[in-house]
């Protein structure tokens, strides 16, 4: 039936270019729902599109892949997500194939990968059969993982949040919202300070939902970091990305609390998803797409009137923490020391994914 | 284009009901943009790199419209064919994007009527410009709308405005408005363009304060023409051929709030962007703002929908397209973008600037805030100041633009030629017969634009000498805007036009005018309360303080006589004289009641006196007869009489020679009454006595 295929194919490039209007827009909020949909989305294309081998397959979510992370190159978990589906079909189609997995054991040892390397595939050309079912279950299952990651995160939280501390936190991060309140929920009496971060003042909304769990909880702003910082026994924050090589892409103002952590010697924990580790690197600053750039207004008033025309303002959403200034990153797979995230990047992605 | 079938059958009308609609209109049905709109409509206008349009489009798309009417007139083709070939006519699209070609209507009012009579609107709609750059979230405002609605069915229209204080450089003084809001109601009641009076005065009706209890003034606010609007509108529409553009709607509306019932609401937005490109001014200021992100997320680097070119955003605002040469050492200050293509040559300096596609910019040339559009090429040594580019424009070597010069399509200048500020230039222009158009590239160029140029100088040939005189000051607007936004003299200019300058002119005017009322009273032997009604009426419609009037009425009623018969002297002129005084008593004693206006009584017949010598001799007899007739009292004379003269030439600003004429005049008057005065002071003595 050409016509019904038609439809179909034309509902699906609607579909695409509906996701790529709302990315453009900015009406997806948070990386959780960016994720889940991008991969919603792929499992829609690869059930929908036609193609007979793993290659073909992987050259279409390549293909489509690209034109969602071009639509708002900042959202890096569009690309974490697309790679680890590719990943996906490698292993799904080398089992398919041998009757084993590609890479093994994750756990395997360097000197073991090494010897296998030479049995990795690179003909992706032949018929598997079943590829399509076990692929998409295998996102079926990845679509899980996504949707408990916060769940995890937060049940790990009362091996790191002792009684009578005082933690300090950044901006909204609903994974940081979720760990603290699953603290609260066993009884484990803790201060914690929310650093408002403006000029978004996320803070000031997890302060008031905090609070409303029965956390004792103080608001303080950006400038009074460092001052509080001594009192501090933990900062826990959230983050919008993981790079490569452990660093952070987080709120604006990390940084400085980062760093005044480092000078009072505060631990900083980071909660964050596997969908939020990303194989990119930071080469510099004004690097492309790291940052985004919102409107003034929020820094500024346009009302405020003639000074406008002769400042220039600014309103970075993101800022860069280097890696040596995390001590541990909670995963939804466990704790992580940051010079350990290369091994977590080989096991979520195929090094030949990292550029797409 | 039918609507999308995405609903069949009895349920489409249910959900037809839903539908969002908004019209655009694609054309502002005024000519501020010639020459350049001449062959790209305004609509079209890349701002920023993107067509202006599809800031519009965006914009309601961004606010849930579903379905939006383009309205085209002007060059209708190429807006057609530029939704045709814009993602809008994708099936992915999220609204349908109706073209609406309307040829031949000359204003808004025409494009609505023609709407209403196709029936398009269905539900609430949103109605804007397609000139408009905004970033306002719609939703809230429409469900406010609609809510009100609900309770209250006359509230056909919101007005949306963006507060925007006085001195901000996106506002521009064609469109400053002033509005009076009711708090509790938020209705508007009164709405003017201060643009449209001629005066620095304001006049409210006295209605606005009396009727409301709290009214709200606001001069702060920036109008960018986006209203929610009831499917009343077009009706109205409709129903009132006299609507001719929005202004005139809300003045309609407001005029007959009473009878009709309909009011119009406002809503003020304080953290969104709105702005429209009305003027070269605002499309200098809309640019600016764009590259400064309060259009956030309508920027250039990727949140668009229908950016295909993918700029990228560095530090101090750089935006730069792909494959873009640009040379190791030339500089890009701030505020800068370039386009797909392009390219820029060594030690070359460019700032607050938008470059187009396909830009070929030499070495050592100066770009600063101007705005060259898509395949411009500007050659080696080249100083470039506040000057808009179009399309296909070359710029041969050492060519040197001043700020405000306007090059529109396809026009080339130089080499090494210098224009002037302000110079509109343009490639075919009708030659002076007005026989077909003359093409720059068949030779016949002005000189001025160098060996090489194929430009002529911009002359408004569609209008008449208003509209030319019109043009050239919008143009020049442009190089005024920008040095004065980096001032702070954009008040003081405002200021230093004090009251009295701008009544000055009405006076004559007025005098001459109530002369002839005054004349055709007498031929038509009008009776004096109805010359005084009319006297009345004229002092408001010229603006005339009541203050002056007196001085005036006196002069006129002296003049009068005269004026019809200029060879009048002597004893007759005093008997036709006395005789008019005794006919426009009653008008005399109307106004002159106080000390103040006795005084200026006097001071009227004096300048009367002044004037000749027959005069002269008359002032006597007209005094005594004012005072016989108690028009003027014995005080105020002799008060008058002991005056110094330079008090009473405060307010005139005559020179020394004319000074001393005066006072020549006021010793001459003072002699000629003299003996009057004598009178009275012995008068005065006497019935002192007597008590």
């Amino acid at each position: 039936m050409p016509t019904d295929s038609d439809k179909r194919d034309q509902d699906l490039q609607e579909r695409i270019e509906t996701f790529v209007g709302d990315l453009k827009q900015g009406t997806i909020q948070g990386s959780f729902n960016v994720a889940y949909t991008t991969v919603s989305l792929l499992v829609r294309i690869i059930s929908q599109t036609k193609w007979s081998n793993a290659k073909e397959l992987m050259d279409i979510v390549r293909a489509e892949g690209k034109k969602l992370m071009s639509s708002q190159p900042s959202e890096s978990a569009i690309g974490n997500m697309v790679r680890r589906v590719l990943k996906i079909i490698r292993e799904e189609y080398a089992s398919g194939l041998k009757g084993k997995s590609e890479e093994g054991d994750p756990q395997e040892s360097l000197r073991n990968k090494l010897l296998t390397a030479e049995g990795n595939i690179d003909d992706f050309t032949r018929s598997v059969k079943d590829l399509k079912a076990t692929v998409i279950e295998a996102m079926t299952e990845l679509k899980t993982e996504i949707e408990t990651s916060v769940d995890n995160i937060a049940t790990q939280a009362l091996e790191h949040i002792h009684s009578n501390e005082v933690i300090m936190t950044a901006g909204k991060s609903k994974t940081v919202e979720a760990f603290l309140k699953d603290a609260a929920r066993y009884k484990r009496k803790f201060q914690v300070i929310v650093v408002e971060c403006a000029p978004f003042y996320h803070g000031q909304e997890l302060a008031v939902s905090l609070a409303k769990a029965g956390i004792e909880t103080t608001v303080i702003n950006d400038s009074a970091v460092f001052a509080i910082m001594s009192r501090v026994n933990k900062v826990i924050m959230g983050t919008h990305t993981v790079m490569a090589n452990g660093g952070l892409k987080a709120i604006s103002g990390s940084h400085a609390i980062a760093l005044a952590a480092k000078h009072y010697s505060v631990p900083i924990v980071v909660c964050a998803p596997a969908f939020k580790l990303s194989p990119e690197f930071l080469c510099s600053n004004d690097q492309d797409a790291f940052n985004k750039f919102e409107s003034p207004e929020d820094v500024m008033r346009f009302s405020e009137g003639k000074i406008l025309s002769k400042v220039q303002i600014y309103n970075p959403v993101f800022d860069y923490v280097p890696p040596e200034l995390v001590t541990l990153y909670i995963f939804n797979i466990g704790g992580t020391a940051p010079s350990y995230v290369y091994r977590l990047l080989s096991e979520f992605y195929h090094p030949d994914d990292h550029v797409l | 284009m039918a609507p999308k079938g995405k609903s069949g059958g009895a349920n489409s009308d249910l959900k037809q009901e839903d539908i969002l609609q908004a019209v655009v209109f694609a054309d502002s049905f005024v000519s501020t943009f010639a020459p350049v709109s001449d062959d790209i409509p305004r609509a079209l206008f890349p701002v920023a790199n993107s067509a202006l349009l599809d800031y519009a489009l965006e914009f309601l798309c961004s606010g849930g419209v579903q379905e939006i009417f383009v309205v085209c007139c002007h060059l209708a083709g190429q807006v057609r064919e530029h939704l045709k070939n814009s993602r809008w006519n994708d099936k992915s699209s999220p609204c349908n994007v109706v073209p609406v070609v309307t040829e031949g209507c000359l204003s808004m009012g025409d494009a609505l009527r023609d709407i209403d009579a196709k029936s398009l609107i269905r539900s609430d709609f949103v109605l804007i410009y397609g000139d408009v750059v905004s970033n306002i979230k719609l939703q809230p405002i429409i469900d406010e709308h609609k809510n009100r609605r609900e309770k209250d069915k006359s509230a056909i229209m919101t007005m949306v405005f963006r507060e925007v204080p006085p001195g901000h450089a996106t506002r521009c003084p064609q469109d400053d408005i002033v509005l009076a809001v009711d708090n509790e109601t938020q209705n508007v009641i009164h709405y003017q363009r201060i643009a449209d009076s001629d005066t620095k005065h304001l006049q409210f009706p006295v209605e606005v304060i009396m009727e409301h209890k709290d009214v709200q003034i606001r001069y702060d606010l920036l109008d960018a023409n986006i209203s929610i609007c009831s499917p009343q509108v077009p009706q109205l529409f409709t129903d009132n051929f006299d609507y001719e553009t929005r202004d005139s709607f809300v003045k309609g509306i407001l005029i007959n709030e009473e009878i009709m019932g309909n009011t119009i609401k406002m809503c003020v937005v304080k953290d969104a962007y709105a702005a429209r490109v009305s003027s070269l001014q605002m499309y200098d200021a809309v640019s600016q703002d764009i590259l400064n992100r309060w259009t956030y997320p309508f920027v250039p680097d990727g949140c668009h929908r229908h950016n295909k070119d993918n700029f990228s955003y560095g530090r101090h605002n750089i935006y730069l397209s792909k494959n873009v040469t640009l040379a190791r050492d030339c500089m890009l200050v701030e505020n800068v973008m370039l386009g797909r293509e392009s390219a820029v040559g060594s030690k070359t300096t460019i700032s607050h600037s938008v470059i187009g596609k396909n830009c070929k910019i030499g070495n050592n040339v100066v770009i600063k805030g101007s705005y060259l559009w898509n395949d411009v090429t500007v050659e080696d040594n080249c100083v470039i100041e506040t000057s808009l580019l179009c399309n296909n424009v070359t710029v041969y070597s050492g060519v040197k633009l001043s700020p405000g010069c306007v090059l529109s399509s396809k026009v080339c200048v130089g080499p090494s030629i210098e224009l002037k500020s302000g110079t509109v230039v343009v490639h075919s222009q009708e030659d002076d017969f007005g026989e077909g158009t003359m093409d720059a590239t068949d030779g016949g160029c002005d000189a001025m634009f160098g060996s090489k140029g194929k430009a002529f100088l911009y002359k408004d040939t569609s209008g008449d000498d208003s509209d030319v005189e019109e043009v050239t000051r919008q143009v020049w607007g442009i190089t005024i805007e920008t040095e004065s936004s980096s001032d702070e003299d954009s008040e003081c200019s405002e200021g230093s036009e004090s009251p009295p300058d701008s009544l000055q002119p009405d006076v004559p005017v007025y005098y001459t005018e109530m002369l002839d009322t005054v004349q055709r009273s007498k031929d038509e032997n009008i009776s004096c309360e109805n010359l005084i009604l009319e006297i009345n009426s004229l002092k408001h419609a010229y603006n005339i303080s009541i203050k002056e009037l007196t001085g005036l009425v006196v002069k006129v009623l002296l003049d009068q006589p005269f004026s019809e018969n200029p060879s009048l002297s002597g004893a007759q002129a005093l008997k036709v004289l006395t005789d008019s005084l005794k006919r426009h008593l009653m008008v005399l004693k109307n106004y002159i009641k106080n000390e103040e206006s006795q005084r200026q009584c006097l001071e009227a017949i004096e300048d009367f006196a002044s004037a000749s010598s027959a005069h002269l001799q008359l002032v006597t007899k007209v005094i005594h007869f004012l005072y016989e007739a108690d028009v003027l009292l014995e005080q105020t004379i002799l008060k008058w009489y002991r005056q110094v003269p330079s008090n009473r030439n405060r307010g005139n600003n005559s020179d020394d020679e004319d000074l001393e004429d005066r006072d020549n005049k006021h010793a001459e008057v003072r002699k000629q009454v003299a003996p009057l005065i004598k009178w009275l002071e012995e008068a005065d003595e006497e019935s002192s006595e007597e008590d």
